[in-house]
């Protein structure tokens, strides 16, 4: 056996012994989902959920679908404004100088290391005082309040990395500023672009925490909520088979997601001017 | 006809001093390739990105013909340009780079990719309209940067250093196409650059930039012969001008500069105005404009060989005076045939047409007149 040979056996029992507890896992995720342990029977009656509202150890659940309605909603709603707030706002930390950029910096920085958690019961109170309690408008202004920063942040970084040379190019080429903006310098963002929405994405997908402040109403749920409402009793003998299928319900579309977005990741095109 | 008057160009929190253009004046005729050259800093990108429009000069005018064009975007400008690093668009293939500028006119799809093929024929890149930036040399990626600049016929070409990626060899073939190019076009073309054989080699004129000022603007020709300072002087030239400091003394009768390693009588038609006797000068020789003669020339200083340097198409000689009072070595280029080791005395003879002088009194103002 060759050296390289024996290198590469050494590393890929590495990384299969490392990967082991993560496959074992999303094993005993379907297992779980599907078969009685102490009877070792199989059968889909956990996922009876997909069809009628479930009720559980009086736990009343809402039929499924308006949630995941709601859910999908929600999260592309947060994708569309925090790129289409990030992405304008580097921009603008990257290429302009105005007055108070060096302090806006500076705040954004503090407001990404800030942990929002603590500021739960004045935002609260603030959204009572504006009546925004119990609507989508005031989780999304408290969301992305939240993520707003590092979303810039992340773009800023990736505005950075554009060479002048392709913006002016543009402009003389017949652009104004924006039209460069819009023609050449997002193209060129645009797996930074596809960055932040996939992490905006998932952030508003798995937000549960402020729909249980906020919001009061069970219709207007979303996934991580719904699933959160299965554990919320104490000294409860919890439902494993029930809370693994709508576990696994509520990952598939994050998978899919993954699966086909990764291409993009993985087509990062930054070619074309030479750096020097 | 481009006309720069008076151009300033100070950044933001810069004193007087650090202004990157200071008082610019420049003129360019209708189809002339002229070239702005310069060290590094001397303001002639900033004069090319006022000239695209990317900069504001802080005061002066810049007039396209009649047009004063201060405040004209760049994008009504009809210009042309070339970035260093080309800055094509990543994200378009070569054909949509090409055609970018005219569909940004409105020019319907079809007739602006007809263009871009046209056009790509004449930098030969026509069979790579298809592929992406990324997937190109870095001499490909220059011709459709080129292709670019010209797709729209654009009034005036801007090169900024378009050939400083390339390797030596292709840079010739490159400096010799867009020479081609711009003849065959006519298109007013200016670039920028600090290699001084590309700017000699391919412009109708060259303005030499220091301190975002020009120092001389003339053909090629003009300003290697006839350099108006010290600057340009040691500026153009490989191997450099030699500079010898001396001063210009009355030695019986007869105006000579005394260097402390040699006295060199000034020929009776090149003498200087009375006035400048006593001063102290510097006496610039090139290296070629020296030769080897035998002892019995009464003109010729006698000199230490200290170096030979081969440089295959001669020998680069590098002499001082025989008791080495001379701060540097003077260098003089000799052909293959001649025969001199290091440690030989040799006779030099200079070319009373040749050296030039610079009044040290007066910023290296060159004294000598030449017609």
């Amino acid at each position: 056996m060759s050296t390289s040979t024996l290198k590469k056996a050494l590393v890929h029992t590495y990384m299969t012994l490392f990967t082991l507890p993560i496959i074992a896992m999303i094993v005993w995720y379907f297992l779980a989902a599907t078969m009685n342990f102490t009877t070792h029977e199989v059968s889909m009656r956990n996922f009876d959920f997909l069809i009628k509202p479930v009720e559980y150890d009086g736990v009343e659940l809402p039929l499924i679908w308006p949630i995941v309605l709601n859910t999908i909603l929600y999260s592309l709603l947060i994708v569309a404004i925090e790129v289409g707030v990030s992405v304008p706002t580097a921009y603008a930390f990257s290429r302009l100088d105005f007055k108070g950029k060096r302090a806006a910096m500076k705040f954004l920085f503090l407001m990404r290391s800030f942990p929002g958690i603590t500021l739960i019961i004045a935002t609260f109170f603030i959204l009572v005082q504006m009546n925004l309690v119990n609507t989508y408008l005031g989780v999304i202004l408290v969301a992305i309040t939240g993520s707003l920063p590092g979303r810039v942040y992340i773009m800023k970084g990736f505005f950075d990395e554009v060479p002048w040379d392709i913006e002016w190019a543009a402009m003389v080429d017949g652009t104004t500023r924006f039209g460069a903006f819009k023609k050449v310098l997002v193209p060129y963002v645009f797996s930074g672009i596809g960055a932040i929405s996939v992490f905006s994405f998932l952030g508003a997908y798995g937000e549960w925490f402020l729909f249980k402040l906020l919001i009061f109403n069970d219709d207007m749920m979303t996934l991580a909520g719904y699933l959160s409402k299965l554990v919320t009793k104490e000294n409860q003998i919890v439902n494993y088979g029930l809370i693994t299928a709508i576990g696994l319900f509520y990952t598939l579309p994050v998978v899919v997601f993954y699966i086909f977005t990764q291409k993009m990741f993985m087509k990062v095109n930054m070619g074309g001017a030479k750096q020097s | 006809m481009i006309t720069l008057k008076n151009i300033v160009k100070a950044y933001d929190g810069k004193k007087e001093s650090g202004r990157a253009v200071d008082g610019l004046n420049l003129e360019i005729r209708k189809g002339e390739f002229v070239a702005l050259l310069g060290p590094s800093g001397c303001g002639k990108t900033t004069t090319l990105m006022m000239l695209a429009g990317l900069l504001k000069p802080t005061s002066g005018e810049i007039y396209f013909g009649e047009r004063m064009v201060n405040h004209v975007e760049p994008k009504d400008r009809n210009i042309g340009m070339v970035f260093q690093s080309y800055a094509l668009y990543p994200h378009l293939t070569v054909r949509d780079n090409i055609a970018f500028p005219l569909r940004e006119r409105k020019m319907r799809k079809p007739e602006a990719y007809e263009r871009a093929r046209e056009i790509s024929k004449i930098v030969q890149i026509d069979h790579l309209l298809d592929r992406k930036p990324a997937q190109l040399s870095g001499g490909q990626q220059q011709r459709v940067a080129m292709a670019r600049a010209l797709a729209k016929s654009p009034e005036i070409l801007l090169l900024d250093e378009p050939m400083s990626n390339l390797d030596a060899r292709l840079k010739l073939d490159v400096r010799d196409e867009i020479r081609k190019i711009q003849r065959d076009l006519g298109v007013t073309t200016i670039i920028v650059t600090h290699d001084q054989e590309e700017a000699l080699a391919i412009s109708d004129r060259v303005a030499i930039l220091n301190d975002g000022r020009i120092q001389q603007y003339a053909p090629p020709n003009e300003l290697f012969g006839q350099p108006v300072n010290l600057f340009v002087a040691s500026f153009l030239g490989n191997p450099p001008m030699n500079l010898v400091p001396g001063t210009i003394v009355m030695s019986g009768g007869e105006q000579t500069i005394a260097t402390s390693g040699f006295q060199y009588r000034i020929p009776r038609e090149r003498q200087l105005d009375a006035a400048h006797i006593g001063k102290p000068v510097k006496l610039g020789l090139r290296p070629h404009d020296m030769t080897l003669t035998g002892a019995d020339d009464p003109e010729a200083i006698p000199m230490r060989v200290d170096l030979v340097e081969h440089l295959g198409s001669g020998k680069l000689v590098k002499v001082t005076d025989p008791n080495k009072k001379l701060e540097s070595m003077i260098r003089l280029l000799t052909d293959n045939e001649t025969d001199v080791q290091s440690g030989d005395t040799v006779h030099l003879r200079v070319r009373a047409d040749k050296f030039h002088l610079f009044d040290m009194t007066d910023n290296g103002l060159n004294l000598m007149q030449y017609r």
